[in-house]
């Protein structure tokens, strides 16, 4: 099972390129969004792996903490051209 | 029994690890905001989903297995959301949207600034 959390590490830094060279601001966002679902699971499967299940308490607080910067984020970026 | 449930499991986290793999793909060869939106976020709620599910089957019926479920569910509602909130703020700053113009002599795609005159 730890072989996955490799796998999904490797991922994680490929899909982070969009993070560093995007062109707006907007393909950040996006590729933030993606790597932290995938640092999600990844504590799902170390949760599994220890068989201790304290990591999925941080794991849900994780998502909803993303999600709520998230929001915050994009509803500061609407807000710029909208008379 | 047991094997077979944990065989099965290791098919549906491969298979979610591949659906990860290919929204990194996309999200590195796809040219605009909204194709990047379209390719990345869906494929990368599916393959969460996926590899949940398989860590369920493997860990049986427990209270780990219902917090799984519960971070499933999460991830179901607000994963679009955030997706959704990114293109609206992407709209609303007037981004463009990128088209291939099939009858252009050389079919190469270009940046549609007038769409949001035409709506």
């Amino acid at each position: 099972m730890m072989i996955f959390v490799y796998i999904l590490l490797i991922i994680a830094i490929l899909s982070s390129y969009r993070l560093f060279v995007g062109p707006t601001i907007q393909d950040r966002l996006i590729s933030l969004s993606c790597v932290s679902v995938i640092l999600i699971i990844i504590l799902v499967i170390l949760s599994f792996y220890y068989n201790n299940t304290f990591y999925l308490d941080i794991s849900i607080a994780f998502l909803l903490l993303d999600f709520v910067g998230m929001i915050a984020f994009t509803k500061y970026l609407g807000r710029e051209d909208k008379k | 029994m047991n094997i077979i449930l944990e065989v099965l499991s290791l098919i549906l986290v491969s298979i979610g690890c591949f659906f990860m793999a290919s929204a990194a793909l996309g999200l590195y060869r796809f040219p605009d905001i909204y194709m990047r939106l379209h390719s990345s976020t869906k494929v990368n709620t599916g393959g969460a989903m996926t590899i949940l599910l398989g860590i369920i089957l493997r860990s049986g019926i427990s209270s780990m297995s219902a917090k799984i479920f519960v971070i499933i569910v999460i991830i179901i509602i607000l994963t679009p959301a955030v997706s959704h909130a990114i293109a609206r703020s992407a709209h609303l700053q007037g981004k463009a949207p990128m088209v291939s113009f099939e009858t252009h002599p050389k079919k190469i795609h270009v940046y549609d600034h007038d769409f949001f005159r035409r709506r």
